[in-house]
């Protein structure tokens, strides 16, 4: 059946994304937390974490981008982006994070900023296949009858 | 599908208890009724770990702040395990575990860092909490806690 074959399609994108090391196993415990009360879980997870990583990341370029850097609020804000891609199970571009916050150790402009190209180069990738699970998850939603036209607020709570 | 736990059974088609049944995995029951409470700042780590928490059997509530969790504190409420998060917006996160432990809670209250590096945790051992760890909360790492807690 059409829904099977789209499941089974979404495990094996998943599946190839652990492979890469894109995802770890905490994903699955995320993914576990979406039911029949809770249908939109993962879309609405994915929602934040790219809307949050987004200006997190435009935040840090900016500081880093300052002649006089501010590391501590720098510092700050990696960790709420390390925090964000970990709680997701967003493993590779988490260890990119840990890379920048070493880098903020030294406050040595220079590393932070090659450290950040590659966490930006992470989220990148990690935003492109999180798009792609939502697509096919709004489809399975779809086929399965359980789109609304508004999600209500406060639903995944 | 959430992988195995060490320790679950397979799942089985019941709404019975106060855990959520996913299909192909049944977290854990306990004999006790384990109530939790998360302290974290981040939208999606908060839900996260309430989720994670509740997975695992724990009827959770969460908040963003410490004046939060400590007013909840002080109208009564009471937590079996409390999560907090160590960068919290103005009371820190050992501050919040300090306080409560003045207020004579006895819960287990756990540190939560979002990186953490060697000696991170001597403020908030030094605030009294009773273990500490680097996000993500895990359920392979809460069920042994909570089995403990339940016994």
């Amino acid at each position: 059946m059409a829904g099977t074959d789209l499941r089974a399609q979404l495990n094996n994108f998943i599946k190839a994304m652990h492979d890469q090391g894109i995802l770890d196993e905490h994903f699955e415990h995320v993914k576990g937390l979406q039911n029949e009360y809770n249908p939109y879980f993962v879309l609405e997870i994915v929602s934040i974490f790219c809307r949050d990583a987004e200006n997190v990341i435009a935040e840090v370029t900016k500081f880093l981008d300052e002649p006089v850097v501010d590391y501590v609020k720098t510092i700050g804000l990696v960790h709420q982006l390390r925090g964000g891609s970990s709680s997701l199970g967003g493993s590779r571009m988490a260890i990119a994070c840990r890379e920048l916050r070493q880098a903020t150790q030294d406050n040595k402009k220079e590393e932070c900023l090659q450290a950040l190209e590659k966490v930006k180069r992470e989220f990148s990738t990690l935003h492109e296949k999180l798009n792609v699970i939502s697509q096919m998850e709004r489809t399975i939603l779809t086929n399965e009858g359980s789109m609304v036209q508004c999600i209500p607020s406060g639903s995944i709570y | 599908m959430a992988p195995a736990i060490e320790g679950m059974v397979p799942a089985i088609e019941s709404s019975e208890g106060n855990n959520k049944m996913n299909k192909g995995y049944q977290y854990p029951s306990w004999k006790k009724k384990l109530r939790g409470l998360v302290v974290d700042n981040e939208e999606l780590c908060r839900i996260v770990e309430k989720g994670i928490m509740g997975l695992c059997g724990v009827e959770t509530q969460a908040v963003e702040t410490g004046e939060a969790a400590v007013e909840l504190i002080a109208s009564g409420a009471t937590f079996d395990i409390i999560v907090i998060d160590r960068f919290l917006p103005s009371m820190t996160g050992p501050e919040t575990a300090r306080k409560m432990r003045e207020m004579g809670v006895e819960s287990k209250i756990i540190g939560l860092f979002a990186l953490y590096f060697e000696g991170d945790e001597e403020e908030f051992v030094a605030a009294g909490v009773d273990d500490f760890k680097e996000k993500p909360l895990s359920p392979n790492w809460l069920v042994p806690m909570l089995r403990e807690l339940d016994n």
